[in-house]
């Protein structure tokens, strides 16, 4: 008995039957791609600021982010460019390289001041002076330099509580540069997710940010303007 | 010969496809919002990833040298040190006294303005490293102690010295920050610290652990 069937369907001679789970096969790899690309770079990230870390006794916490503007002198939305070794402050000089306290300075580009405003109001960039606990692993940190979209709480260096007895010379050397005040002062944006710096406490007061929108995080700071 | 319909044709694919990317998305490693370990913290021991991370590995003797602390009030970190140490007593773990071939060196001075830290932490330059950050188990040793007078401000009364002298020989043997702020009147290990004891809770897992 002779079966008829409907010829099958085709675009240039390939049949509908083989093009779309090709497609869909093409579909499931770009998102495969896109998603290791992300989960490889996000960890990268997260292992900078990881090198940085401190383990110690903070100067001052906040409990919110209005509390951190307070004591910032800018709030900045931007991202580092470029990091190098930096200063090295000698605490003890009879302790050789264990009395020695190592810093990064890290060239932040400005995309929005969000609140207070830069020693220099017309500066697109800001030198961040990152302090590195872990010298031998300061190679790496510098390898692995963090360039997410992020919100630093920067305290200009020259306005430092730490530095008031400081003369006017030295004031002019600390005026170059900004540290972040602790490490609850940097939210990264994540895939569009605000992310505290991996160190943070789950039950620290800023990290309730923690998994919110980062446009939110955006909307409130400039409310604090 | 009964041809295959177009629709069973496109699940066997997507099927297929599916099979093979699963186990590739699944190794991929995931970020955490949190890692509780940073890199190069493990001071000389093995440390677990619990937020109230306590450590093990060590032998329980630990050579400490307290290198030219100051040693007048509201600086005297030399003695806030010794009692820091001795806070630790009864436990399993036990100190000696060095002045040089340390465990852990404990320095002060000013060493500018560090992000924000009073007091830190942290693996000695030329440090020996062992364990692995894949494992959450990085260690190192020597570790250092270092009191920075460049944050004065949390130098002002002996008390005060005296808690971060607390929570700095606390990190130099593991112990992490408690993060539950009901715990802060009892331990100086939560951040910044208001006074210098430990609990009884830490102790006993110094005890399980050395």
């Amino acid at each position: 008995m002779r079966t008829s069937s409907r010829p099958a369907a085709h675009i240039h001679g390939i049949s509908l039957a083989t093009l779309v789970p090709l497609f869909l096969i093409g579909l499931l790899v770009a998102a495969e791609v896109a998603h290791l690309t992300r989960s490889s770079s996000a960890a990268a990230e997260d292992k900078f600021w990881a090198g940085l870390a401190v383990e110690g006794s903070q100067y001052e916490r906040f409990d919110s982010l209005a509390d951190m503007r307070e004591r910032a002198s800018v709030v900045v939305l931007g991202r580092f460019t470029d990091v190098e070794r930096g200063r090295v402050f000698v605490g003890d000089p009879a302790a050789g390289e264990r009395g020695k306290a190592y810093y990064l300075s890290a060239t932040l580009a400005i995309e929005e001041v969000l609140a207070g405003r830069p020693r220099d109001p017309d500066a697109t960039t800001l030198t961040v002076e990152l302090f590195a606990p872990n010298v031998d692993a300061i190679p790496e940190v510098i390898a692995g330099l963090s360039h997410e979209r992020s919100v630093f709480f920067l305290l200009n260096k020259a306005e430092h509580p730490a530095n008031e007895r400081i003369d006017a010379s030295q004031r002019e050397i600390e005026a170059r540069y900004y540290e972040a005040i602790g490490d609850q002062a940097v939210l990264r944006d994540v895939d569009g997710v605000v992310r505290p710096r991996p160190e943070l406490a789950e039950t620290d007061p800023i990290a309730v940010w923690n998994g919110k929108g980062f446009d939110e995080l955006l909307w409130t700071l400039r409310g604090l303007r | 010969m009964e041809r295959r319909s177009p629709l069973r044709h496109a699940a066997m694919w997507a099927l297929t496809a599916a099979v093979v990317l699963a186990p590739i998305h699944a190794a991929t490693p995931t970020v955490a919002a949190h890692s509780p370990h940073p890199f190069g913290s493990n001071h000389g021991h093995i440390c677990d990833t619990t937020i109230l991370s306590q450590c093990k590995g060590w032998a329980a003797g630990v050579d400490i040298a307290l290198y030219s602390l100051e040693t007048v009030a509201p600086h005297n970190l030399k003695q806030a040190t010794r009692d820091a140490i001795a806070l630790l007593q009864p436990t399993d773990l036990f100190f000696s006294e060095v002045t040089s071939g340390d465990d852990i060196g404990v320095f002060d001075g000013n060493y500018g303005t560090t992000g924000y830290a009073a007091g830190w932490t942290s693996c000695a330059v030329g440090a020996t490293y062992s364990g692995s950050e894949a494992s959450n188990t990085r260690a190192c040793t020597p570790s250092d102690i270092h009191y920075n007078y460049s944050y004065g401000g949390r130098f002002d009364t002996q008390s005060e010295s005296d808690s971060i002298a607390c929570q700095e020989v606390g990190h130099s043997i593991g112990l992490r920050h408690w993060q539950d702020l009901a715990q802060r009147p009892n331990t100086c290990m939560y951040d910044p610290p208001i006074v210098d004891v430990y609990t009884q809770h830490e102790k006993d897992v110094i005890n399980a652990n050395f």
